[in-house]
């Protein structure tokens, strides 16, 4: 479970996200608000990809700074928008996320190239494939090394709608027993454990399901 | 025909007339069985009640549709928890080899062997050479690092970010990469200066690229670590620049024990910033003060 405890953080001169207790339970919880809502600020705090001026993060009770490496390999994160290394294969990158993370099992990759239905690029070079394509090979590196807890900030934005629907699905099945969190614009397109709704950088309604 | 036709159109008229009369004394009764089309807030109503039910149609769906995956294996079964034991130095070493592309590599080595060729060429005067090195060396290593930060996306500099290696320790990695190929190709060229005779110190020839080449790189790890990669480049870049004007400067040249002092402090500068830069980073689980700063 992630705990956050009055956080505030400062993104620029007239706007703060700001949010007081919160519980994020296992399950799929989706963040919804709209542009400009704080959602991708807030998702970075969770991600650990950025720190908070005030309060704290709390993983299963324990605070995020006191084992912010062990953490960070039990967090997948998919920004909103990256851009790879252009002339690294699919398989490269993959291999180079999964090392970075600790995880030197080729088991691993393979899995996600099936789950993510990478197998047949996997030789080929990011900047030879799609957008679609690379936003997948992006998500797929996310699940490598099994991670407690995966945060995606518009996860499925560039993807044709037939695979969005098969990886929602995907999504639901793993938040079964790990934690997933979302933002996403059409929260009722998800089976959602968790709706949290932002507005002007503060949460503005919190349902659980 | 014509009889049979006239006898339906009859038979039409009056099932017309009944049918009209029957829907004139129903009309009254029926009235309350008529429903308005419903408005828009009624249906949004209505959905927003049988949102969870549909939810819950959803998710025993889900659970039918996932329970032969559950009986044969674990769709996620292959991927491996990650277990942190694996990190070491050396790996993440290995791994940043991997952000540098071939081309990167044969670009090194035509570099290498035009330094070389340049080195040993007789028709070049060793004052050229001495001037040639100090700004090949530390160029090369500074756009060699400059080089693995070519995505400047953010989102993949997060991405690098949400991993056990801290980004000051990724940072400290590649530099080391740089710093000992600049020096392997510095060694190179100055040993093949040395061999096809010029005549020069080959001591004072190393020190003359190795020291600016250090300084370059104990800079470089300081000032990212305490203000991030752009001011790291700009004060480096400042500092190497004012260290070469220094050099130009013909007293220096002329004055071998004061041009040894230059070269010696920079050197010396230069290993105590990495050091102490290394050591911090260390301390600090390789977070720095500045988590996010790459």
């Amino acid at each position: 479970m992630i705990t956050v405890r009055g956080i505030k953080k400062k993104i620029s001169k007239d706007f703060h996200v700001e949010i007081g207790e919160l519980h994020i339970r296992q399950g799929l919880c989706v963040i919804s608000g709209a542009s400009g809502s704080g959602k991708s600020a807030f998702l970075e705090l969770v991600a650990s990809a950025s720190d908070p001026d005030e309060g704290e993060l709390l993983w299963n009770g324990v605070p995020y700074k006191q084992h912010l490496g062990v953490l960070r390999s039990q967090i997948g994160y998919v920004p909103s928008e990256v851009i790879s290394y252009e002339e690294m294969t699919t398989e490269k990158l993959l291999r180079y996320m999964a090392g970075l993370k600790g995880n030197l099992s080729t088991q691993s990759i393979e899995s996600v190239l099936e789950l993510f239905r990478l197998v047949d690029i996997r030789r080929r070079r990011m900047n030879s494939l799609s957008v679609g394509m690379q936003r997948r090979i992006i998500l797929a590196q996310a699940f490598l090394g099994a991670p407690s807890i995966i945060v995606m900030d518009e996860p499925l934005k560039h993807i044709d709608p037939f695979e969005a629907e098969r990886l929602r699905t995907l999504f639901a099945l793993y938040a079964r027993r790990n934690t997933i969190i979302i933002a996403d614009d059409d929260p009722n397109a998800w089976i959602t454990n968790q709706h949290l709704t932002m507005k002007s950088g503060k949460l503005y309604d919190n349902t659980t399901y | 025909m014509e009889y049979n036709h006239g006898t339906n159109d009859n038979a039409k008229n009056t099932n017309t007339a009944d049918e009209e009369q029957l829907e004139q004394d129903l009309t009254p009764f029926l009235q309350s069985y008529v429903a308005s089309p419903p408005k828009q807030e009624e249906t949004d109503r209505l959905i927003a009640v049988l949102r969870p039910h549909f939810k819950l149609a959803l998710q025993r769906n889900l659970e039918k549709d996932s329970s032969s995956v559950d009986n044969n294996d674990d769709l996620f079964a292959n991927l491996q928890p990650t277990t942190t034991n694996r990190l070491s130095l050396l790996h993440l070493l290995r791994l940043q080899c991997y952000v540098y592309h071939a081309k990167f590599f044969i670009a090194t080595a035509a570099m290498f062997i035009l330094l070389i060729s340049v080195a040993s060429s007789n028709e070049i005067r060793a004052s050229w050479l001495w001037e040639l090195f100090p700004w090949t060396i530390p160029a090369y290593m500074g756009a060699g690092l400059l080089y693995s930060f070519r995505s400047s996306n953010n989102g993949m500099r997060k991405l690098e970010m949400v991993t056990p290696y801290p980004p000051q320790l990724q940072f400290m990695v590649r530099l080391f990469l740089m710093y000992v190929v600049s020096v392997v190709l510095g060694l190179g060229g100055s040993l093949s200066a040395y061999v096809s005779g010029e005549e020069l110190s080959l001591m004072l020839f190393i020190l003359n690229w190795l020291a600016p080449a250090t300084l370059v790189m104990g800079m470089l790890i300081a000032i990212q670590y305490r203000k991030g990669i752009n001011s790291a480049y700009r004060w480096s870049g400042s500092v190497w620049l004012l260290y070469m004007l220094m050099n130009e400067l013909s007293i220096m040249k002329v004055n071998t024990s004061l041009y040894l002092l230059q070269n010696g402090v920079a050197l010396t500068v230069g290993i105590l910033l990495a050091v102490d830069s290394v050591v911090k980073i260390i301390r600090t689980d390789g977070y720095g003060r500045k988590v996010t700063s790459l």
